[in-house]
């Protein structure tokens, strides 16, 4: 490791210098315990990945080394001296700051004024043009240019999250927590911010990063920490093992189910939805869709890729009816009829189902069991509901998706964030007689159940003749299910390939330019 | 270093302690609160012994706790669905006015039998209880008015157009004598009291069957389970195709023809004829329902165990007027609202130990 001037611990980061050392973290949740026993050791100047399928308790781990969570036993020490880190300022006062999937910037406020609340908070009142000064450092240094004046919202997803760690980087951050951070970015700007991080590294900075992406964790991390239903598995170095073990020491038996290969073709028929010149305006006024053409035929996934923030959260809403279309046409060819721009009523009612960005703000009610978030859809029951016949049919979807759960009148909101979107998948996936519209249906969902779920879609797709708009971040998930690909880019349609001969490269340069 | 940490709950407290708690704590502010403020004449033991009676003594307090049960579950009804109803009292009183009103203008219900009659009032009185929170309900879903203020203020016009509508002139609900109330409502309309008690069967078996239609509702139909994930989740209503203004309304509407019921159950009941000002007549059971359903922390079941305990608090006011020495200390039965008063006040403060949770760690 190279001597450095700017050496963030020790003047001489060595990677054997314990930096974080968690020590018998015992954390419980009603009905479950999410992390027993577990004792990790993170080192100065290394990037440490901690892989984990869906309730492994990877984020719970990272959440009370920020301050969300607080242990029930066990003990966190911070270069050698034992800490309570019982809030997050706490965290950052310590130098630990975490990134995670979704931005949590003020889209009303510029740029600027994000990063003044922050500073603010933690008591360093900076002068405007100091900070300023400094953002502009750390942008070019992570290769991004932002503009500080610009408000929030106008920035795409990529820029939002590159902010957040120019954020964290500004806050003196030692230790950068990177949740599902980089998952989403295009391969381009993950790997500008790699070498951002290895910088970070050579600097004697720390960086853990969470995700439940193999590849991810070995296309940069030093060492990887695998967890399995709260426990620690293993860690190993990076360079001395591969994805096979890693696998292995995440599912167990159940590794040999995963498989990037592509799913079985369907077979497409007539139109099940079409649209066309669709325009839809954004929640601040402005076009997110520009006259948007596109057809999905039964039988068939129609595969949607693109960087978040570029019309996707605006289409989806649009054809379930959730979102005005200001010019354009969407029909649904159903029952031997077609609906135009249908009622978000009448497309429940046909048979549409619809998994939406965000799950748990509109996708499901927390507070109740998936027999209740079944029984609330139409066409699941009359006035009166009968619960002994939902209670069966959730029983199946508990059964069908291996939803971890105590029963279907559980709240969803003790469930992990795996099940619950499983909980959502069924259902909608038991819905959907005609069409599916899927946003990132496979989101935070691990690598074994995303290939189930995935398998369950083009199944359905196959066998029922549905046809499915799949809208996804995720490439690996378009071109695993679907049979056209179309890419969309600042709110229009520009590549639409047949998902067999589609070249990734060539998909990925649409997304970005 | 010990460090003291607040950290939110994961596991939730075993709901009933909040309430318990809530009482306890309130009880105790207001024994303080008396023993002091009238200069040591209401002594603890008295507040104790009020209390204690009114507990003890149900057949005193029934009429009081069957019309709280009955407005404690209407309001169950609306605060599950997140739509907090403060109008109750305009809805019961509005209830009890369209009955005077009908009774003394129309033969609609004076001229059936007395079962039918009353059926009928009862009818009437959820409809314009209905009616009054519709008004308010499609206000909050299509126009998105807040509903705490605006129920709130609807109290204040069902008041005044109340004290009004009573006291205009060459009416024939007017008080023969000229006193500032309505004529009494026929006997084929008024309840007969059990003997030795303050209730009558009709009241009974009224608020038993709302109790249960109202858990009905909520528990085993379409349209409660809609009003119940609206206070969950608002956009997976949407999502699934409901209209969002529409389940507001509704749940308003329900709410308050639920507690009109329990307005016509006043009346025919309780006191055969409306007194102004209409706002002062009661201690408010529109907002000492508020207090019944808050302490049955929204579970139905609990709903009947408040409504006893808050009833009992209310009679605990007169108990302790009657308290040899406490008239001298100028005690009226409005310190009742000292005890409800400080009993809400502690549940607003304890409700954040059921969400927080203090931790010292070494």
């Amino acid at each position: 490791m190279e001597k450095s001037s700017q050496a963030i611990f020790s003047s001489n980061p060595s990677p054997k210098t314990p930096i974080i050392r968690v020590e018998n973290i015992v954390k419980r949740f009603p009905g479950a315990v999410a992390l027993e026993d577990v004792s990790v050791e993170f080192y100065e100047g290394t990037i440490h990945a901690i892989l984990g399928e869906n309730g492994s308790g990877k984020s719970t781990l990272v959440k009370i080394m920020t301050g969300i969570y607080t242990p029930d036993q066990g003990a966190i020490f911070y270069k050698g001296r034992k800490v309570t880190i019982e809030n997050p300022i706490k965290a950052l006062s310590l130098g630990i700051s975490m990134v995670s999937q979704s931005p949590v910037l003020i889209d009303r406020l510029t740029v600027a004024e994000n990063l003044m609340l922050g500073l603010k908070q933690l008591g360093i009142f900076a002068s405007p043009k100091s900070v300023l000064k400094l953002f502009e450092e750390i942008m070019e240094k992570i290769g991004i240019r932002v503009d500080p004046e610009e408000d929030v919202w106008k920035l795409t997803y990529t820029q939002k999250q590159l902010v957040e760690i120019a954020r964290a980087l500004m806050l003196g951050s030692k230790v950068i927590i990177l949740d599902e951070a980089l998952t989403y970015l295009p391969l381009e700007e993950r790997r500008k911010f790699y070498r951002y991080l290895i910088e970070f590294k050579s600097k004697g900075g720390l960086t853990i990063l969470i995700t439940h992406k193999i590849p991810e964790a070995f296309e940069v991390s030093d060492k990887i920490t695998v967890l399995r239903r709260g426990k620690h598995v293993g860690t190993v170095k990076t360079s001395e093992t591969n994805v096979d073990t890693i696998r292995e020491m995440m599912f167990a038996e159940r590794a040999k189910e995963i498989t990037l290969e592509r799913l079985m073709d369907g077979v497409p028929g007539e139109t099940v939805l079409e649209i066309r010149d669709l325009w839809v305006k954004n929640d601040f006024g402005t076009y997110a869709l520009r006259g948007i053409s596109l057809d999905v035929k039964r039988g068939e996934v129609l595969g949607l890729a693109g960087i978040v923030g570029n019309g996707q959260v605006e289409l989806a809403q649009a054809l379930m009816g959730l979102r005005n279309v200001e010019r354009g046409s969407i029909i649904v060819y159903a029952n031997g009829r077609s609906y135009v721009k249908p009622a978000t009523k009448t497309l429940r009612e046909i048979g549409v189902g619809y998994i939406p960005d965000q799950p748990l703000s509109h996708g499901v009610s927390i507070d109740y069991g998936l027999r209740e978030n079944i029984a609330v859809m139409p066409g699941y029951t009359g006035p009166v509901i009968n619960w002994g016949r939902l209670t069966k049919l959730a029983r199946e979807f508990i059964e069908d998706l291996m939803i971890v759960t105590p029963s279907a009148k559980t709240p969803l909101k003790y469930l992990s964030g795996g099940n619950l979107m499983k909980s959502l998948v069924a259902r909608e996936l038991d819905l959907a007689k005609s069409a599916l519209v899927a946003y990132n249906p496979t989101r935070g969902l691990d690598e074994v159940t995303s290939i189930k779920v995935r398998r369950i879609i083009k199944e359905k797709v196959v066998n029922n003749k549905i046809g499915v708009l799949l809208i996804s971040e995720d490439l690996d998930e378009i071109f695993q299910v679907s049979d056209r690909i179309a890419v969309i880019n600042e709110g229009k349609i520009v590549g639409l390939f047949d998902a067999k001969s589609a070249r990734r490269e060539e998909v990925e340069k649409l997304m970005v330019m | 270093m010990v460090s003291i940490v607040v950290v939110r709950r994961v596991k939730p407290v075993p709901y009933f302690i909040v309430p318990i708690l809530a009482l306890l704590i309130g009880i105790g502010v207001s024994i303080v609160i008396l023993f002091f403020l009238t200069g040591y004449m209401v002594q603890p033991m008295d507040v104790l012994v009020s209390i204690w009676t009114g507990l003890t003594q149900p057949n005193v307090i029934a009429n009081i706790f069957l019309i709280l049960t009955i407005v404690g579950f209407s309001l169950a009804m609306s605060f599950k669905g997140g739509l907090y109803n403060i109008g109750g009292e305009g809805q019961f009183w509005m209830a009890a006015w369209m009955i005077v009103w009908l009774v003394f203008t129309t033969p609609i219900i004076v001229s059936q039998t007395p079962l039918v009659s009353k059926l009928v009032a009862l009818a009437t009185g959820f409809v314009a209880g209905f009616a009054w929170g519709l008004l308010a309900g499609i206000l909050r879903g299509y126009v998105g008015v807040d509903e705490v203020p605006l129920t709130l203020m609807m109290n204040y016009v069902a008041y005044y157009l109340i004290d009004w509508l009573v006291m205009l002139p060459g009416r024939p609900w007017r008080d023969i004598y000229g006193y500032a109330k309505t004529r009494s409502l026929p006997q084929t309309l008024q309840y007969s009291i059990i003997p030795g008690t303050t209730v009558s069967v009709e009241m009974i078996l009224v608020t038993i069957v709302i109790g249960f239609l109202i858990w009905l509702i909520l528990d085993f139909t379409r349209l409660g389970l809609t009003i119940k994930i609206h206070g969950s989740n608002v956009n997976l209503l949407r999502s699934a195709g409901y209209s969002v203004p529409l389940t507001a309304a509704l749940a308003l509407a329900l709410s308050g023809g639920f507690i009109g019921i329990a307005g016509i159950l006043y009346l025919c009941g309780v006191t055969p004829s409306i007194r102004i000002p209409v706002e002062t007549t009661t201690s408010g059971f529109g907002y000492l329902g508020i207090l019944v359903t808050w302490l049955s922390m929204l579970e139905l079941f609990a709903v009947p165990i408040a409504a006893y305990v808050v009833s009992s608090l209310y009679n605990a006011g007169f108990t302790l007027m009657a308290i040899k020495g406490t008239q001298q200390a100028g005690v009226t039965a409005g310190v009742t609202n000292v005890f409800m008063g400080s009993v809400l006040l502690m549940y607003a403060l304890l409700i954040t130990i059921s969400e927080y949770e203090i931790r010292i760690v070494w």
